[in-house]
Order: structure tokens, then sequence, then C-alpha cells
């Protein structure tokens, strides 16, 4: 089946009424990037879903799949579906189940004023060409009317005069679920919302009820994901020794392009920090963490990764869909810290292990080990005066990625900027920055999602935003040529994953040499003790 | 002598502290959340400009808590008199949800003044005698005035908000018949306000012997039909008010400051910690495979297991 113009829901009830697609994104809709990506013929197109998929799963939502939830076979098998929901809807509102998020959850449900004032502020819905089915406030009223209809005590009456009504079948339902995987949660739209209410928390907790109770959720974050991480050690599949025979050889080969030793160091009891890398940098981005250890030791610092189960991966996908899974981990990661004995644990660069263990785990478990941000790390380091940097060595257009993880649900905006600010000369912001930045659209697990076509999803539509910024803000060089090479610093290893495939989509390292990397080799690649340049544009 | 009158505010009046108060309770008790803060937190220290926290600083946990209560009531009267952030993300209903909402403070700022008048009359204090009887003869001025911009304010705004919401698209796709009830009600406060103090340059002083009367539980002198449209109107909406998302009124403190704002850390021997080993030890009772609550497991046993025990 292919659509020819865009299509987009007409009523809150419409997501009720079977159809063979209750939206769909027509590409010459969408607005434009600045040239040389502006003409959309010239860009990849967004693939259709196979008539098998549409066929196999609950597909009526949109254009992709990302639950990818197989059609019930039978009357009672929908009916079983729909009971679960409203099993697990009436679960997310006691304090028993649902204490962890009980009070932003209710409060959020009873309280929007429906003022669309949160609606530009989401980059999924303003650069889907401002499809309705991707507004905040889409599924968030969806959801709402199922509250108030079904759990929230008063007369039924009083409620839909008040609430408005909603069918809840099974329609509704199966495209909630989806639909709970078309945000990125990066909570921008509540930074606008006048009355508090957070439509990024109310897809979190749909993401939930899902995987809590009827045990749904994308494989990419659930069995590959938390299951793996727990029972293997890692959600890359690495197990202990594969780990430590892959550091091996990201050791050997630091020290055989820098001339400096480099040795990680193991498990070892009493180490001022125990870094904890996502692990999924050890197989992409190998340079990442090369560069820690190498900064690290060449600072005297005294540091370790741990190669217990579970610790050498900061991961922690159950901050996308399950409080259980996020606790899972979260426990992992703490007791290792504990038995280690070291002061802190320094959250590596990644942007969902900051909150997941930064902030979240904080009301998890009480008596933790402290832990710190690898941002303030760095910027203690580079301050320190400890490695010798050339800021020249950096002389090239950099620009910053702010991961919403770190940024706005954390405050950690400068400790990354003043880094910059001393050995990049070429440092410009992207705009906006800081906590008003924009997600780079494969937050919230979509950087590791690519089934059927959802990759073309991310591309086009929820990373539009970020690409847009990221051509703006390499703006005053000329983004028809590759010779001056550019470099995004995203410290963040999701939103380097996004941002690898949105370079490689709008084909913009060849077309206009816009490169990416984290903060530390940067930092690394300023130090004078390296003869040869620490990064490798030919190999990035 | 009590009148139905008498019983109709008393009634109202109870029905809106109550509803209030058990919107304020109901919140109050709800178990400690998780941190779900929002930056900027305005209460972050000399961080607040630009969105930064403690968390930025090496060692955190060993430097003393700052907590700027100033910022955060800074931001918390910008939000709440001005509407700052519908002014910067949504414009153009600004210029109708401010109205509207101003108009309903000074209405309610009316409310206060003639409390006090009431008490000033009840006092024996004379209009335009003494020093207290030209202060009483002021205050009806500000009376009359505060109750015709609330009352003109008020109506713009609440007539603005009927036609956006009725020919915007994206309003009107989310409007439900509760949403042109409070638009009309509201619409119909203000009118009636600007009936009350526009026609009749008597109302600030009768309205003070009204009050005295309700405050004291004693004589009314007669209502003008105008003021019983009025007081019943603005009565039933009182009522009405608590049943509504309208009740951010009472809930928005909670919604900044306990959730948005709320950044305590939990450290050793903190407040926060016999909250939160009660709260792990409750039952849960979710359903899917790799949980299997059933209502016997705690969260301690949910975290401290794999959820994939049965595949052994
Ligand atoms: S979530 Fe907030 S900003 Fe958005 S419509 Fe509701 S009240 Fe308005
Ligand atoms: S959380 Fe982000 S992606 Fe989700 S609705 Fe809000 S702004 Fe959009
Ligand atoms: S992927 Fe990065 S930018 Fe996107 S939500 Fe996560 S942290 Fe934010």
């Amino acid at each position: 089946m292919s659509k020819t113009s865009t299509i987009s829901p007409k009523s809150i009830k419409d997501i009720s009424k079977s159809s063979d697609q209750l939206a769909h994104v027509d590409l010459k809709d969408l607005p434009p990037l600045p040239p040389p990506y502006d003409d959309m013929e010239k860009l990849p197109g967004f693939k259709a879903l196979s008539e098998e998929a549409r066929e196999k799963f609950d597909a009526s939502l949109d254009d992709t799949l990302v639950v990818s939830h197989p059609k019930p076979a039978t009357p009672e098998e929908e009916e079983r579906l729909v009971k679960g929901f409203f099993s697990g809807l009436e679960k997310l509102f006691t304090k028993e189940n649902n204490w962890t998020f009980l009070e932003p959850l209710t409060m959020s449900m009873e309280h929007c004023a429906k003022c669309q004032t949160c609606a530009t502020d989401c980059p999924v819905f303003t650069m889907s060409g401002e499809n309705e089915v991707y507004r905040p406030t889409y599924r968030a009223e969806v959801m709402r009317r199922l509250y108030f209809k079904h759990v929230k005590k008063g007369t039924k009456v009083f409620n839909s005069f008040q609430n408005g009504g909603i069918d809840g079948n099974w329609t509704t339902i199966s495209r909630l679920m989806e639909l709970a995987y078309r945000c990125t949660l990066c909570r921008r739209c509540a930074q606008s919302c006048p009355i508090g209410v957070d439509n990024g928390l109310i897809t979190h907790e749909l993401r939930k009820l899902f995987s809590m109770e009827m045990g749904i959720s994308p494989k990419e974050l659930h069995e590959k994901g938390t299951v793996q991480q727990l029972k293997v050690g890692s959600s890359t599949g690495m197990n202990p020794v594969a780990i430590k025979d892959n550091v091996d050889f990201i050791d050997e080969d630091m020290t055989d392009r820098t001339g400096i030793k480099v040795e990680t160091k193991w498990d070892v009891e009493g180490a001022d920090i125990l870094l904890i890398h996502n692990a999924g940098e050890f197989l992409a981005w190998p340079e990442n963490p090369g560069a820690f250890a190498l900064m690290l030791e060449a600072a005297g610092v005294s540091w370790t990764l741990s190669s217990d189960l579970v610790a050498y991966d900061g991961v922690n996908y159950g901050l996308f869909y399950d409080d259980a899974q996020l606790a899972r981990v979260a426990a992992r990661h703490l007791e290792v810290a504990k038995k280690l004995k070291v002061k802190k644990i320094v959250m590596g660069e990644c942007g969902h292990e900051h909150k997941a263990l930064g902030v979240i785990a904080d009301r998890v478990f009480n008596n933790s080990i402290p832990r710190e941000s690898a941002m303030t790390l760095m910027e203690e380091i580079v301050f320190s005066g400890k490695l010798s940097l050339d800021p020249s060595k950096n002389d090239f257009p950099v620009t910053l990625h702010d991961p919403c993880n770190i940024t706005r649900a954390m405050g950690i905006v400068e400790p990354q900027r003043r880094v910059l600010r001393h050995i990049a000369p070429q440092f410009r912001e992207m705009e906006p920055h800081g906590t008003r930045n924009y997600c780079c659209g494969g937050g919230s697990g979509f950087a590791i999602m690519s089934g059927h076509n959802f990759a073309d999803w991310r591309m086009h539509i929820s990373g539009r935003m970020k690409m847009k910024q990221i051509l703006e803000a390499f703006g005053d060089t000329d983004l028809y040529s590759d010779e001056v090479k550019k470099y995004i610093c995203a410290p963040c290893s999701n939103c380097k994953g996004q941002i690898r495939d949105l370079l490689d989509f709008y084909g913009a390292k060849t077309t206009s040499g816009i490169y990416y990397g984290g903060l530390v080799e940067l930092i690394v690649n300023a130090m004078t003790d390296l003869s040869e340049p620490f990064l490798d544009w030919d190999m990035m | 002598m009590l009148t139905a009158w008498h019983v109709l505010t008393y009634l109202g009046a109870a029905l809106f502290l109550i509803g209030g108060a058990v919107r304020i309770i109901r919140v109050a008790r709800m178990p400690l959340h998780l941190r779900w803060e929002l930056y900027p937190v305005p209460h972050e220290k000399g961080k607040a400009h630009y969105g930064g926290s403690v968390l930025e600083e090496t060692d955190w946990w060993l430097t003393k808590r700052e907590v700027d209560h100033w910022g955060e009531l800074v931001v918390m009267l910008e939000e709440i008199l001005l509407l700052k952030g519908v002014w910067e993300h949504n414009r153009s209903l600004w210029y109708a949800s401010f109205p509207l909402h101003f108009g309903l403070y000074l209405l309610i700022g009316n409310i206060a003044l003639l409390i006090v008048g009431g008490i000033f009359e009840l006092s024996g204090v004379q209009l335009g005698v003494g020093s207290m009887g030209q202060v009483f003869s002021f205050l009806l001025l500000v009376v009359s005035g505060v109750g015709i911009a609330g009352g003109v304010m008020g109506l713009f705004g609440a007539l603005f908000m009927l036609y956006k919401r009725l020919f915007v698209r994206q309003l009107r796709m989310y409007a439900n018949a509760g949403t042109y009830l409070n638009a009309i009600f509201l619409g119909a406060i203000f009118l009636s306000a600007l009936v009350v103090f526009g026609t009749d340059a008597n109302a600030p002083q009768r309205l003070a012997t009204i009050y005295a009367g309700l405050i004291s539980a004693g004589n009314l002198p007669h209502l003008t039909l105008a003021m019983q449209w009025h007081l019943g109107i603005c009565l039933a909406f009182a009522a009405y008010l608590p049943l509504t998302h309208m009740s951010h009124l009472f809930t928005k403190y909670f919604m900044y400051h306990d959730i948005r704002w709320e950044d305590t850390p939990n450290t050793p021997g903190g407040k926060l910690e016999d909250r939160i080993a009660a709260q792990v030890n409750q039952k849960v009772s979710w359903a899917a495979p790799h949980i299997q609550g059933g209502g016997t497991k705690t969260w301690v046993d949910v975290a401290t297991s794999t959820g994939a025990e049965d595949d052994k």
C-alpha cells in the first residue's frame, strides 16, 4: 500500500476507529532542511512497510513499526489483551505497584488545560509537518480519557463531560502501544508546560504498563537489551571474557597509535574511581574508552573498570520502559561498586546511564556509592594542569550536542562547555542548546532500533530537527565541500549512534565533511605528548 | 437572621475549601517518587540562570546543599501572575489566557478587600469619618476599580478563549463539553461582576455590608438582582472548580515544587532513607512473565532477582 498524501487524525476518537492507517507522513510535507539537503528528491526515501509486516503485525498507526506485536489470532486473545491493558492501567495508579511515579503521573493526568503550549517544543511533532498523531498531547489525551473512564473514581457522566470519552477497544490499545514508541522521552515539551504536565512521562508510563503487565516491549530494549545484559553481562552480548579481550585489543591499538603505553585496570579494589562505560563504545567507538584510559593514566588518576557481570556495561534500558528491569540493572552496578570499595562511580559518556544511575537509582537504593559525571571528571582533569594540552591541535569547527539526559534531566551543562571553550578554538553552540536542546531523535532507545523501516522514521522525522541544528551550527562554513572537517561532539553513546546514522543517511560526511565523536577524544587529540593527531578523519 | 444566601455562601466556600483540601492532601500523601526533576531548577544557587545543578561539581555529595528559596519564589510568581511560560511558548494564546487569569486574580483580590471592608463595617468604622473612615472610603474606591478592571479583563479573556477553543483547530480538537462550560462559567462571573460594579456606584458599600453580614452571620441588606446573579454564579463556580482540571490552582505548587524541582539527594542518614526502605518493601502485583509479582514479591525481591530464573 502506498499512500499519496499526508493523513492525520481529525479527532481524538479517530484512534478507536479501525482503518488501514491512522496517520501517514508524506515527505513533501516535511519542513525542509538547509541546503544542500533541501531537495527531497535527492535524499533517500521512506521505505514502505512490507505487506507481510502489515499482514502479521498491528500496524495501523502510521508508516512504521517498533513494538511489532502480532495481531491477535482469535477474539479471545484480543479480549485477553484488552483485559491485560486495563488491569495494567489500574496498577499504574496504585502506590504499591507504581510508587516510583504515582505522584507525577496522577498530576499529569488530571491537570492538562489542553492549551497546546507544549506542542511546538516537540521536535517530533514539528518536524513531522505537525502530524496530529505525534503531537505531545495526542497520546497523552487518549491515555487521559482512558484513565478518567476506567480508573478515576467518580460518576461516568461527569467524567466524560469534563474529560471526553473514548472507546478502549483493541484498535485504540494496539495503536497506543506503537504510539508509546514515537516519542523520545526527551521531555522538552514538559519544560514549556505552564502547569507542569509531563507528556514525556505519560509516554514512559504507558510503555511501563505494556511491559510490566503484559510483557510487551520492543525486543531491542527487552530480550536483546536488559534481559541479555542481566544474563550475559551486557546488552552488546559480550560476556566478561569477551570484554576483557576486546579491551586488551583496544589498549594495544592505543599504545601503537600514540606511542604511550595504555593499560586498562580491571577490578582494582579500593580504587578511587569505578568507571562504567556504555559497552557499546567498546564495539562501535573503541577510541572512546581507549582515550579515557590514556587520559586517566596520563593524569595519574586511580581508577578501574569492573569485569563483573553487568558492571562493565552502563547501559540501562530499563529507564525507557520498565521499572523492574531498571532496578535490577542499577542494583548490579551499585553492588559491584560496593564490592570494589571505590570512592565513587564515574558514569562514562552515556546520557541514559547518567540519568539511570545518577538520579533515578538514587531513590531505589539506600547507602549507595556516590556517582559523578564523566563531564565533571574531564573538566577537573583538563583544568588541573596535569595534561599538557595544545588547543591548536583542535583547530577545526566543533559544535556540541547536549544529551537531554545529561542537561535537561540532570543540569550538567557547563563542565563540557568549559572544556570545549578551552581546547577547541572554533567551538560554536547549536541553537537552542543546554537545557533547551533538541533531542538527537534517537532517544529512549530509538538509536538502537532499526527494525522494518523504523530507521527511515528516525532519519526523516525524529532526527530531522537535530540534522537541521547541526547544519545551522556549521552554517558559516561551506557545506557543499568536505574540505574543512567539522566535528560534532556528542558525549553520549546513544546520541552518537543516532548522529552516525543521520550523517550516513544524509551523506553529510562526504558532502559537507561533518564528523562526530565524543568529548574525551578531543581532549586526547589536544595532548602535546602525542606526536600524531589522535583523531583519524579517514577512520571516522 | 440567617438567609438562604448565608447558607449558600457557607456551602460554596466550604465545598471550595474542602475540594481544594482533598486535592492537596491527596497529593501530599502520595509516596515519594523517583527523581524526575527538569532543569533549570530555580533553587540551584548561582547555577539556575543557565540550568546548571550541583551535579556538575566534583564530589558534589561532599558540598553543602544550598537551596535558593527566593529563586523559586520569583519563578513561581512570574509563572502564576504573568503566565510567563505561555508568553514564551504560545504567545497568541497568552493574549486570551493572561487577561482571563489576571481578571480572576483581581476578582479574588476583591473578595479579600471586601472581607476587610466587612470587618471595618463590623468594627463600626463609618465611611469618611476619621482616619479609619478615610481608609474605608479609599478601600471601597479600590474595590470598585478592581472590580471593573477584573470584569473587563476577565470577560475579554473568557470570550477570546471561547472563540479560540471554538475556532482554532488544535484547541477545538482537544476541547470537550467541560472546556466550553468552563469558559462560559468564567465569562458569566466576569460579566456579572461588570454589571455589579459598572452600573451601581453604591455596589462596593453595599457589598461591604453584605460581607459584614456573611462574616458575622448577621443581617444582610437587600441584594440587587445583579448581585444575586453574581454571587450565585461565583458560588456555583467555587464548588465546581475543584472537580476539574482547574484545580491546578491548588496543585500547581506541588507540580513545580514537588516534582519538577524536587532534587533532594538520598544521602546516608538523610530524611529520605526510611521512606525509601518502606516503599521498596511493598508488594508488587505486576503480571508480566519477567516480574510475576502476584502480590507476594516485594520490590526488593524483584530488584535482586533477574526475572529469568524460570529459564534455568
Ligand atoms: S501538557 Fe501542558 S502545555 Fe501541553 S496542552 Fe496540557 S497544559 Fe497545555
Ligand atoms: S518528550 Fe520529547 S519527543 Fe516526546 S512528546 Fe515531549 S517533546 Fe516530543
Ligand atoms: S538520545 Fe541523546 S539526545 Fe536523544 S533523548 Fe537520549 S540523551 Fe537526549
